[in-house]
């Protein structure tokens, strides 16, 4: 296939015919897994961009989608690209103020919301001074608890697909030429990214770009020699998830299943064990600490055995690591074989990764080498990946053969880098997106005479492999002169299984200290077996013991670090970093300066007084 | 409209003490009626009543057309009332399946011979259930749970659950006996969402005691208030709220 001249759509017509009756999605209903081939998918969407039609969406329009990753989802971004308009995506966690910036600044025509809980917070940002002027329909799939709602813009999403359905069999042609009228070049998709510092700016990415970028991770992993089956679990406005479960499955034609809900992703995996899977550091350490967690609560023996077999098999994954991945001897081939036979096989099935070894990938931001040493330990071979919204998706990517320990691996095919004089990665190719959304400036400085700046300071090993060492704007610089990169040490921190969160504080200070969030179900369990009494996360924060097991953990670390690089003094947070405060990212980002002026009391109180052995 | 439920002048004494009085009310079909008053007032006794689990010294409790508070207590399922009570009353080493399985135990009915075999009509019958309980999972949102044994979950959680239980006895009448006490913001907010959507989407008629203010204000289509047994209003939350007597009581005025 041609696929310079394709676009997202045209690709799934594609599948639709080729392969009618395939799975293309699946989903659960009531407990069961069903589901739903290519043509009946292209068939959803050719309805929906009918039923848009009808509303009156055209070329030039929007459409966001506020929602958990469901069919309707899909059937949404592939119906306004049908149509030749793109698509926004919301995330379902995002608090009102958030979602109304999005569709004000955007100044999309039609909303999509998942439920009731997404369609409240459109409507409160409508009754809002001003409101949403541009706005024109809201389309909601499950309408459970909308009884009484009476909105004149609110409509149902399954009364405008059946509106589409009544259409089709008459119009069939139109939709098909709609279809062909699509250019490669079009916006298919606008990423708003989550913006640590600042407002969230659009990005907007091309059919071409898109496509482009996707058949370059297929090509690098070879993800093209068998059918995949993947989890869609992580928020489809995000750009790996879309690469991943839109882009790359039209090219692949890849079954697709959405996670129940947020809650229930470990079984999920478990049900789908997909044979290729995409997370982010959060979801690999989640994963990491349920296996921890069960090994504590088995038999002394089985424990002892299943650690011991851990370790040996951490020995081995180092001697892989430096050997690009493969086998270093065949010694600890065996070795490992029955390893696997007997302990790592049955971790895997119960994790639901046994069938992806080689196909596990982890992006979105940096995760501790250690952890990945953990997985290459038992096994589960994780590529890490670097990539930007900016840049349709993943730019660099590990692989076997290259396999540089806490590298990110060499450019994929079709990328230019270089580092300017203060260390920042620069990117050029033809999946650079095509700029921010009314937004001329932000622009301008993003793309300097065809470069795209990333905005982090990156090193680069002999063999051309990627070391992310911060983003530029995050390195703080101690009042002794000292550049600190904090993300080293927050993610040497995060190792503990009992620190879930760490805050490097220290720009324009004496020495370093850290805010810590602890991680409530391992240390809750920590507190348990010893019979330390708590209530709820606070009390467990405030708990003295939990405070001397913390600090035992930071002392550890501080010994692995330059003096300077010592946190002297540390701060329990009380509370869970949230999206809805605004102290995280909806990818779990922190926001530094948010967090820095939220906790300032704190903060102060931690400088109050030299440290006693300063 | 004709009343779902018909408390008619419901009265009990435990020795000489008259915990209920001659209480009368009518509840409407697919309603939220809640029933407050201070610590004491008979409401438990009330409730109790009209689930036959305490015989009335006089007065009876219509509900279609029959006078549940003389009923057997183990037939109520059946007649269409389902119930949560004030303490936990979940089975606490069973999943949650397992708990919504048992509430639709009554409307599953079979043989021996086919059960005995698992085959025919007992397998349709058994998916059937499987299938209500699935449905039951997802409107209360637990799909994570499934396989959970209750009594490792949340207070919170564990509510939910008995609340389910309740609802897959696939009752006209709820009767919901201070849901939300002892439960955080966030949870109380959810509980109240679900009731609503019980009376909306489901159609079921609640009756419950609360003590949380704000949830019986906000939900409720008509209140009841109880002082030392007796009825001293009832009407919209607006008007209950105006109504001096009611304020006397809860503020312990002159």
């Amino acid at each position: 296939m041609d696929y310079d001249s394709q676009t997202i759509p045209g690709l799934l017509r594609h599948w639709a015919r080729a392969r009618p009756d395939a799975v293309a999605l699946r989903e659960k209903d009531l407990g069961i897994w069903k589901r739903i081939t290519y043509a009946d998918y292209f068939e959803r969407v050719c309805e929906l961009a009918l039923g848009l039609d009808a509303l009156g969406f055209t070329g030039d329009d929007f459409l966001c989608v506020a929602s958990e990753n469901t069919p309707e989802w899909m059937y949404g971004d592939l119906a306004a690209q049908s149509l030749g308009g793109a698509c926004i995506g919301i995330y379902p966690t995002s608090p009102w103020p958030e979602v109304k910036y999005i569709l004000e600044h955007s100044r999309a025509r039609v909303v999509v919301c998942g439920d009731q809980e997404q369609t409240d917070k459109v409507l409160e940002a409508l009754a809002q001074p001003g409101g949403l002027p541009e706005l024109r329909h809201i389309l909601c799939v499950d309408m459970k608890g909308m009884r009484d709602y009476a909105h004149p813009m609110l409509k149902s999403f399954a009364e405008v697909l059946a509106q589409g359905r009544a259409r089709i069999a008459a119009d069939r042609a139109l939709i098909e030429a709609r279809i062909d009228a699509v250019k490669p070049s079009d916006t298919a998709v606008i990423v708003y990214t989550s913006g640590t510092t600042g407002l969230p700016k659009g990005a907007m990415l091309s059919h071409r770009g898109l496509i482009a970028n996707a058949r370059r991770m297929i090509a690098r992993h070879g993800l093209d020699r068998r059918p995949l089956s993947m989890l869609a679990y992580l928020p489809l406005c995000h750009v790996a998830e879309r690469e991943f479960s839109t882009v790359m499955q039209l090219i692949n034609g890849t079954t697709v299943s959405f996670a129940e809900s947020i809650d229930t992703v470990l079984q999920d995996l478990r049900e789908v064990a997909p044979n290729a899977f995409l997370g982010v550091p959060r979801i690999w350490e989640k994963l990491q600490s349920t296996i921890t967690v069960r090994l504590l609560d088995t038999r002394p023996l089985p424990r002892k055995v299943a650690e011991t077999a851990i370790e040996a098999g951490k020995r081995i994954a180092d001697r892989r690591l430096a050997n690009g991945g493969r086998f270093a001897s065949l010694r600890d081939r065996l070795v490992h074989a029955f390893l696997w036979l007997t302990v790592f096989r049955s971790l895997q099935t119960w994790v639901g990764l046994n069938r992806a070894g080689g196909r596990l990938f982890c992006g979105g931001a940096p995760i501790s080498p250690e952890v990945l040493r953990f997985y290459w330990a038992i096994g589960l071979e994780i590529y890490q990946i670097f990539g930007m919204t900016e840049t349709c998706g993943a730019t660099h990517t590990q692989f076997m053969g290259s396999t540089v320990h806490g590298s990110c691996g060499p450019a994929l095919d079709g990328w230019e880098e270089k580092l300017t004089d203060d260390g920042e990665l620069v990117l050029r190719s033809d999946a650079v997106f095509s700029g921010y959304l009314y937004n001329e400036e932000a622009t301008r400085e993003a793309i300097v005479d065809g470069w795209l700046h990333s905005g982090d300071i990156a090193r680069r090993s002999a063999d051309g492999s990627l070391f992310i060492t911060d983003r530029k704007k995050d390195v703080l610089i101690t009042s002794g002169g000292k550049n600190i990169t904090p993300s080293l040490i927050e993610n040497r921190l995060k190792d503990s299984p009992y620190i879930r969160e760490a805050i490097l504080i220290g720009e324009g200070r004496k020495f370093l200290t850290a805010l810590i969030q602890i991680d409530y179900e391992v240390v809750g369990k920590w507190a348990q077996s010893l019979g330390i009494a708590y209530t709820n996360y606070a009390s467990l924060a405030r708990n003295a013991e939990v405070e001397a097991l913390v600090q035992a953990e930071i002392d550890r670390f501080n010994g692995e670090f330059a003096r300077v690089e010592n946190v002297r003094r540390f701060a329990i947070l009380q509370k869970e970093l949230d999206h809805d405060d605004g102290e995280v990212t909806a990818t779990m980002k922190v926001r530094r300066r948010s967090i820095e002026k939220k906790f300032a009391d704190i903060i102060d109180a931690l400088y109050a007084s030299q440290p006693a052995e300063a | 409209m004709s009343a779902l439920l018909s408390v008619e002048g419901l009265s009990k004494s435990f020795g000489g003490v008259h915990a209920v009085r001659g209480v009368s009310f009518d509840v409407a079909p697919a309603s939220i009626h809640s029933v407050i008053g201070p610590n004491g007032a008979g409401k438990t006794t009330l409730f109790n009543m009209i689930s036959a689990l305490v015989k009335p010294s006089s007065g009876r409790a219509v509900f279609d057309g029959r006078d549940v508070s003389r009923a057997r207590p183990h037939h109520l399922a059946r007649l269409g009332i389902g119930r949560t009570f004030q303490n936990l009353a979940v089975f606490s080493h069973a999943t949650v399946v397992e708990n919504l399985l048992v509430g639709m135990h009554h409307r599953i009915g079979g043989n021996v011979l086919s059960d005995g075999v698992f085959f025919g009509s007992t397998r349709a019958r058994e998916i059937r259930a499987r299938e209500e309980v699935e449905r039951i999972i997802e409107f209360l949102e637990i799909e994570h749970l499934r396989n959970e044994v209750v009594g490792m979950l949340s207070y919170g959680l564990q509510k939910r659950v008995e609340l389910g239980r309740a609802l897959a006895t696939g009752p006209k009448l709820l009767l919901l006996d201070e849901m939300v006490s002892g439960m955080n913001t966030e949870e109380t907010e959810d509980i109240a969402r679900f009731i609503l959507d019980i009376k909306q989407e489901l159609s079921i008629a609640v009756l419950m005691i609360e003590h949380d203010m704000s949830i019986v204000m906000d939900i409720s289509d008509r209140v009841t208030v109880l002082s030392f047994g007796e009825r001293i209003a009832d009407g919209t939350p607006g008007e209950v709220a105006a109504d001096p007597r009611v304020i006397d009581a809860y503020l312990g005025g002159a």
